[in-house]
């Protein structure tokens, strides 16, 4: 039978717009043979547009039409432009999530002006809570762009008992609706069939007031649901306990404790010990050695290709079987937090600790992302409301944030020397970012904008799409560092084979030796660091270095300049002075507080 | 009064919203002016959690005393 309901032709109801409801099902081909006289001036042909609220599966569908891969999550703010594919030869936009239309946002702006041009707007709507999405939804329908609604989530309002009337919904709108879960798949076919006959909303407001629309999506939707009492499940019960404290806060710990768990000690301890050794250093490398050799090159290209930084050897062997399973673990972790919709009950726990350097529990979202990769982080920022949120975010992200990759190596080389300096790292950097935040707060002019953040449902995260993500992001962050990874032994190993190395160590002796007492190869560490700071970290892998060295040298490369990726991202965003500032800012900061942290460890009379 | 002081567990009217970014985000989210909400949390000196039919928002404290409310 047909999930999908069309509005009675001549148009029931409501209809006050007889030209947009004339016969439409006959005509299923060309995109601009149902749009009403009035709006097909300046849509560019066939133009699809994807709006819908934050967080109601418009990513799902756009894979689904487009068969591109776009982030799937529960939180707001994933799609931060929109994503543009195709779908029979349509051009198909996934635009940001937004409540309502308007100039007020970059989103809006972006969304508006996409809907201006398009020739078939699908709104996306989430079935389980269509009393806020309605509220866009009368906007578009007021707008005259020729509509179909895609009522998503059905199964989780049919759940709940609260499972709107697609039918009654379209005889209101006067646009056809099709029950969808975008998920599953459910639907898809008939929404996509649907998309042919799209029209105009007969649906209008007397004038343009906000809380006048509000109103009536209110009383519509009390229309649409049967209003019975809906029955309280589990994860309500839990969504509930995590935003107080007294069950939150061990919820969170508990997060914590299984992530550090799977990563720290599973993953950086364990698989690495076997990836990296046995696979790495004792099957591959000898290997690439006797490859290299057999094809008789030898001098300068053979210790490039194969010797102490080679290309074939340490370059493989850190991205292949030290990066690439931790970053993986990491990205599962940030996926289950994603997906899940813990992390914006997160960002509330934490507020009110954010208020204190400026920022609000929604920069949590951005600062969490960092800790998978500070590139993405630093544009996911967008989402913070001023500009000098946005710069607090960013400078946090860029001094004191270590990537996932940099996690990886810092994760393994704390690994070796036990709690108390797994914990003294942990708080020295939260230190900084502190100190980092306060200090930007009090400089920077105005004040910090309130929280304001919609707490979706929790869900259990489903597996497919956990590692779907697990696999694109990590994929993704692998593809953007190793040419970089690449690129920095290529110039270490040059270096060495040139003696340029030789020179740059001893020009650094003052700083290495005698200001943070590390052995004078840690000046190495900082070359591979000005081009990645997990390259950087790497270096000291093999350095021997006693467990004060090492909380020394970890330090000062996680404060280190970063990435080169992330730089240019900052310049971007921020414009080239700022970029420069924090870059030179992270040399001065890292200098200092290693130098100073080298002697509080002597003082107190750790043997370094 | 504002809704930061209205205790946990007890239902509210939202008279006045003093903040027109604020205003404009809860009206279209359904936490308009004139709706009845629940306060389901209260973090100390952080954000309180409102419900509205299935649907929460945590809205900062600062932000909360600027939030005007009736109980019954």
């Amino acid at each position: 039978m047909s999930g999908c309901h069309d509005p009675p032709a001549g148009g029931g109801g409501v209809a006050q717009h007889p030209k947009g409801v004339h016969s439409v099902d006959t005509k299923p081909s060309a995109g601009e043979s149902n749009t009403s006289p009035t709006t097909s001036v300046d849509r560019e042909a066939g133009l699809i547009v994807l709006v819908g609220n934050p967080n109601v599966g418009k990513s799902a569908i756009f894979m689904h039409l487009s068969g591109t891969y776009a982030e799937v999550s529960n939180f707001p703010g994933t799609t931060v432009e929109a994503l543009s594919g195709r779908w029979k030869g349509r051009a198909l936009l996934d635009g940001p999530g937004l409540y309502g239309l308007g100039e007020h946002s970059a989103e809006e702006r972006i969304t508006t002006e996409a809907i201006k041009r398009a020739s078939v707007v699908v709104n996306v709507v989430d079935a389980a809570h269509l009393d806020r999405d309605l509220f866009l939804t009368l906007q578009l329908a007021e707008s005259g762009v020729p509509m179909v609604v895609a009522l998503n989530l059905i199964d989780e309002a049919r759940r709940a008992g609260a499972e709107p009337d697609p039918e009654e919904l379209s005889r209101q709108l006067g646009v056809p609706v099709v029950p969808t879960v975008a998920v599953t798949g459910e639907g898809l076919d008939e929404l996509a069939t649907t998309i042919e006959r799209a029209r105009p909303g007969t649906w209008s407001l007397n004038g343009d007031d906000d809380l006048a629309r509000r109103r009536a999506a209110d009383e519509l939707y009390t229309q649409l649901v049967p209003q019975t009492r809906r029955q309280r499940r589990i994860c309500d019960w839990v969504g509930r306990a995590s935003v107080t404290l007294h069950w939150g806060i061990p919820m969170l710990a508990l997060s914590l404790a299984g992530i550090y768990l799977l990563v720290g000690v599973v993953v950086a301890q364990h698989l690495i010990n076997f990836t990296e050794v046995r696979l790495g250093h004792e099957f591959w490398e000898p290997l690439a050695r006797s490859i290299i050799e057999g094809i008789g090159i030898g001098g300068p290209i053979q210790e490039i290709l194969a010797g102490e930084f080679g290309l074939l050897t340490m370059t493989v062997t850190y991205i292949v079987f030290l990066l690439a399973p931790l970053v993986a673990a990491f990205y599962f972790c940030l996926a289950l937090l994603e997906d899940s919709g813990f992390l914006p009950r997160i960002a509330t726990l934490v507020d009110r600790v954010l208020t204190a350097v400026g920022l609000n529990g929604r920069a949590l979202i951005p600062i969490i992302l960092g800790f998978g990769c500070v590139t993405m982080g630093t544009i996911t920022t967008r989402l913070l409301a001023t500009k000098r949120e946005r710069t607090i975010a960013t400078a946090l992200l860029n001094f004191a944030i270590p990537c996932s990759a940099q996690l990886a190596v810092i994760a393994a080389l704390l690994a070796g020397l036990g709690g108390g300096w797994v914990f003294a790292y942990a708080a020295i950097i939260l230190v900084m970012l502190i100190a980092v935040g306060t200090v930007l707060d009090r400089m920077l002019p105005g004040e910090s904008t309130p929280l304001l953040i919609e707490l979706p449902p929790l869900r259990w995260p489903r597996p497919a799409g956990v590692l779907r993500k697990t696999l694109t992001k990590g994929y993704w962050f692998m593809r953007e560092a190793t040419p970089w990874f690449a690129a920095g032994a290529l110039v270490v190993a040059t270096l060495q084979v040139t003696g340029g190395l030789e020179l740059w160590q001893r020009a650094l002796r003052p700083l290495t030796v005698s200001w943070l007492q590390l052995p004078a190869e840690a000046a190495r560490t900082i070359v591979m660091g000005l081009v990645r700071r997990d390259f950087g970290a790497a270096g000291l892998y093999e350095m021997g270095l006693t467990p004060p060295q090492a909380l020394v040298a970890l330090v000062v490369i996680t404060l280190f300049v970063p990435c080169v990726a992330s730089l240019m991202v900052m310049a971007k965003e921020h414009g080239a002075r700022v970029a420069l500032r924090i870059w030179v800012g992270t040399w001065f900061v890292a200098f200092t507080v290693g130098g100073v942290l080298a002697r509080i460890l002597s003082w107190l009379g750790v043997v370094s | 009064m504002g809704i930061d002081s209205v205790p946990v567990g007890s239902w509210a009217r939202i008279e006045a919203i003093e903040d027109a970014a604020a205003r404009r985000e809860l009206t279209r989210l359904g936490f308009e002016e004139g709706a009845d909400v629940e306060v389901i949390s209260r973090i100390p000196f952080g954000p309180i959690v409102l419900q509205r039919r299935h649907r929460q928002v945590a809205i900062g404290r600062e932000l909360a005393r600027r939030v005007q409310v009736t109980t019954q």
